[in-house]
């Protein structure tokens, strides 16, 4: 099987010849190409090489178009600080939302017009063209709470929840408008899986009701825009003990990608009984491993997580998160040992 | 002021901020200082009373970030007023010890830290908070200063989880009398052993045990 067919097959619940694996290699891919993290960030001919170059080396299952989480929000006009080996975020001296009346000055626009969107969608579209066949390209977007927390700071965004609820809900809609469109064209330009980051949806943020409140009803517009244009929904959920029940109610996704176990779940076990049938899961390997260990101890942990997760399939085996930018390559190669290792058994 | 006044007004302010009810706060701590009662009484069984019901509410997972943080907020409100002009200090809980804070450099999460931060002011400890984005040296000048006893050391990002490894490795060449505590998103027990620090804290609750145990040796 391609890695095209690899990965269809096991999101939507078929037969696979070997477990999948994605060790989610984003900007980590700028190590085998030698380029600064900013310019990984900011060219987008450069980072479709590099990803194009990290899969050659490392044979993973699928591109990952996740960059950074200030994409949405610098289109939006918030300023972004581009270090050159470090994840570019929010320059929160200048904030965009400085103020609780700054949210009405939130205005919809066309990706299109957008400089940071137009580079992922150029980048999908590259990939798609170069290595369509073989290698699935999967799109990315943060969630709607997730992009208003980058215009707004998080410990602001948080408080004015309930503080200023309408105000929030607000800038929401707005944002969501143009999320919408944005993952339109990603499924346009040939992300046949779009992936959506929920880490509202944990422990590590709000409650569950609060994100059923905020969040629910905004990125089901933007799963269902996703399924229109005949794409597969993913999510994101690196936060602590994620909510997959309300997750799964708001956004029937097909699969999602999680750190930690969900909320109601004890352990693997469990979670396979209570998730495993409903959703395919990816993940969680530890990024502290990929990042500081060795790669015996990386596989001895892939390992271990095929053996809790992987019976029965609907499993592809994933970090939590993305593959940490500075982390030893060679990490990445042993989870994909593994993967292919347990296809001949 | 009659005693059973005073009595209702504390817990106004400790039920203020249980419920993060900022209004009931400020009109308690108001009334409570045109009435000249002990500042000190009342931020302790009022404020760091509510603070430390909240502290337990966030770690039993029965409130999240926005509720802790308009806490916070409250706490630091009523505790302006009922000091007045005062410094904070014989106000706050007895002395346990001083403590050293900062995200490490190349990371500008603090929503973390900020919450360990005003769990450890509310059990005893005096807390020197460097922000967020803090170079190791920041941290190596600050413990050379004031002699602290712990530095604590947070980050949410694999990318500037070195900078831990690098603080460690300074505190330790430099052969400071300082014990390391580190957590965040991106840290795990296996890090802190591995970095050779002296402690992992998963949540502020546990930083508050963490950093007690090392001053006193006691478990509380």
């Amino acid at each position: 099987m391609t890695s095209y067919e690899r990965m269809l097959a096991a999101v939507l619940g078929g037969e696979v010849d070997r477990i999948p694996a994605t060790p989610i290699i984003c900007s980590a891919s700028r190590q085998v190409s030698e380029i600064s993290y900013a310019q990984w960030a900011t060219d987008p001919d450069l980072a479709t090489q590099s990803l194009l170059q990290a899969q050659e080396l490392i044979g993973f299952d699928a591109f990952i178009t996740l960059f950074d989480l200030s994409v949405e929000a610098a289109d939006f006009g918030q300023k972004i600080i581009y270090p050159p080996e470090n994840t570019p975020y929010p320059d929160y001296s200048n904030i965009f939302f400085n103020d609780i009346k700054d949210y009405h000055k939130l205005e919809s626009f066309s990706w299109k017009r957008a400089r940071r969107m137009k580079n992922i969608i150029k980048i999908i579209e590259n990939l798609v063209a170069l290595k369509g066949n073989e290698i699935p390209t999967v799109g990315f977007l943060w969630g709607p709470l997730g992009v208003v927390g980058m215009l707004r700071r998080p410990n602001n965004l948080l408080t004015d929840m309930v503080r200023s609820p309408q105000e929030v809900h607000r800038a929401l809609k707005i944002v969501t408008e143009v999320l919408c469109e944005y993952a339109v064209a990603q499924c346009r330009a040939g992300a046949i899986l779009v992936c959506l980051d929920t880490l509202y949806a944990s422990q590590s943020m709000i409650s569950k009701n609060m994100w059923e409140e905020f969040e629910g009803p905004y990125i089901i517009k933007v799963a269902d825009a996703v399924r229109k244009e005949g794409s597969i929904v993913l999510l994101h959920n690196c936060g602590d003990r994620p909510y997959f029940d309300v997750q799964i109610k708001w956004i029937n996704p097909v699969a999602i990608n999680f750190a930690d176990l969900p909320d109601d779940c004890a352990d693997d076990r469990e979670l396979k009984q209570k998730y495993g049938n409903k959703i395919i899961l990816i993940g969680n390997i530890d990024t502290s491993i990929l990042n500081l260990g060795t790669p015996e101890e990386v596989k001895a942990a892939c390992e271990s997580k095929v053996k809790s997760l992987g019976g029965g399939g609907r499993f592809v085996l994933s970090p939590g998160c993305e593959f940490p930018p500075n982390g030893p390559l060679s990490n990445a190669q042993a989870m994909m040992d593994v993967a292919k290792n347990f296809a001949r058994k | 002021m009659a005693e059973n006044q005073t009595t209702d007004l504390i817990l106004q302010l400790k039920r203020g901020i249980i419920n993060y009810d900022e209004t009931a706060v400020k009109a308690a701590a108001h009334k409570l200082v045109s009435s000249r009662i002990d500042a000190k009484k009342a931020i302790l069984e009022g404020l760091v009373a509510g603070m430390k019901s909240v502290g337990e509410l966030y770690d039993r997972k029965e409130i999240f970030l926005p509720e802790i943080l308009i806490s916070t907020e409250i706490f630091y409100t009523g505790l302006n007023i009922l000091k007045g002009g005062k410094k904070e200090e014989g106000l706050l809980p007895e002395k346990i010890g001083e403590i050293v804070i900062g995200t490490v450099e190349g990371d500008i999460h603090d929503l973390g830290k900020n919450i360990v931060k005003i769990m450890l002011e509310t059990s005893g400890f005096v807390v020197h908070d460097l922000g967020a984005n803090v170079p190791a040296e920041k941290f190596v000048d600050e413990l050379k200063k004031s002699g602290v006893q712990i530095v604590a050391l947070s980050t949410m990002m694999t990318t500037t989880l070195m900078e831990m490894d690098k603080i460690v490795d300074l505190v330790h060449s430099q052969k400071l009398n300082a014990r390391i505590i580190i957590g965040g998103a991106a840290v795990t027990p296996e890090i802190a052993n591995r970095f050779e620090a002296d402690g992992f804290a998963p949540n502020a609750f546990g930083a508050v045990k963490l950093a007690k145990r090392l001053i006193t040796g006691n478990q509380e």
